[in-house]
C-alpha cells in the first residue's frame, strides 16, 4: 500500500558535483576575512610610524584651527560689546 | 582520505581542499540524493538539489559549525530537507498533473504502466498533504529507514515523538488514499 516510486541517482552524480566545484571560488566568513586582513598587515615599523605621524599632525592642526576660531569668536563678541 | 572523519574533512574543505570535498561527496551523495528524492519524487530534481547543497557547502564551508553539537550528517540532512521543501513549494502542481494523466490507448501494458504511475502519484499527493513534521518523520524513519534516534536529532524532537508521527502519518495516508 505504501510502496513508492524510487529511481537511483546517476552513476556520475558525485563526479559531476566534484568537477563543478572546481569552477566555484570559496568564500570566507567575516572572521576569516578579518584574520587574513590582519595577517597581511605585517608592515615594517617605519611604515607604521610615518602614517601615525601624519595622522597625529592632521589631528593637532585641526584642533589648533578650531581653537583659533573660538578665540576669534570670543574677540568678536568683546568688540561688539 | 577514505577513512578520515567528517569533521576533519570539513576542516580541510575550509582550507580549500578539493580532495577532502571529493571524499565527502563520494561518501554521502547517494544518501542525500535518496532523501531529496523522497520529497520531490523526480531523479533530475533530486540530483539538482543534492548538487546545489554540496556546492553551497563548498562555497560557504564555514556555515557548518561543529561546535553547535550536530554531526555533519544530521546538519546536512536538514539542509537537504529545507531545499526539497522549498522546491516543492515552488512546484506544487507537479503531482496533480500526473494524477490527471488519462489511461488511454489499446496497449494493455502501457495502460497498466500508466495506472501504476497514477497510483504512485496519488500516494505522493497524499504524502504531500500530510503536515510537514509527519512527512519528514515518514520519509526519514519509514522510507529511508534511518534510526528513530537519528530522525529525532534531525527533527530536534524525541524518539517517541518520531514514532507517534510515523504512526499518525500512516493513518492519515490510509484515509487520504481513499479520498484522492
Amino acid at each position: 500500500m505504501f510502496n513508492r516510486k524510487y529511481e537511483g541517482c546517476s552513476a556520475d552524480l558525485a563526479e559531476r558535483i566534484i568537477s563543478r566545484s572546481y569552477h566555484i571560488k570559496q568564500k570566507q566568513s567575516l572572521y576569516q576575512n578579518m584574520l587574513s586582513f590582519f595577517s597581511d598587515l605585517s608592515l615594517p615599523k617605519p611604515a607604521f610610524v610615518m602614517p601615525t605621524l601624519f595622522l597625529a599632525g592632521f589631528l593637532i592642526s585641526f584642533n589648533i584651527g578650531n581653537i583659533t576660531d573660538v578665540t576669534d569668536y570670543i574677540d568678536s563678541m568683546y568688540l561688539s560689546l | 582520505m577514505q577513512n578520515v572523519e567528517d569533521t576533519q574533512l570539513l576542516k580541510d574543505i575550509n582550507d580549500g581542499s578539493h580532495q577532502a570535498f571529493g571524499t565527502l561527496v563520494k561518501r554521502y551523495s547517494k544518501y542525500f540524493y535518496s532523501i531529496a528524492y523522497r520529497y520531490v519524487a523526480d531523479r533530475t530534481t533530486a540530483e539538482d538539489i543534492t548538487q546545489q547543497a554540496f556546492l553551497k557547502l563548498w562555497e560557504f564551508p564555514y556555515k557548518y559549525d561543529a561546535s553547535r553539537g550536530a554531526s555533519f550528517k544530521t546538519w546536512f540532512t536538514q539542509v537537504i530537507i529545507n531545499l526539497s521543501i522549498d522546491h516543492k513549494r515552488k512546484n506544487k502542481h507537479f503531482f496533480e498533473d500526473i494524477t490527471e494523466m488519462e489511461v488511454a490507448g489499446d496497449n494493455k501494458d502501457a495502460a497498466a504502466d500508466i495506472y501504476e504511475k497514477q497510483m504512485k502519484a496519488k500516494l505522493e499527493v497524499a504524502i504531500n498533504k500530510l503536515p510537514k513534521s509527519q512527512q519528514t518523520a515518514l520519509n526519514l524513519g519509514f522510507y529511508e529507514d534511518i534510526p528513530y534516534e537519528e530522525v529525532a536529532k534531525i527533527m530536534k524532537t524525541t524518539t517517541s515523538a518520531v514514532k507517534s508521527l510515523i504512526m499518525r502519518a500512516k493513518e492519515n495516508l490510509k484515509k487520504g488514499l481513499k479520498n484522492v
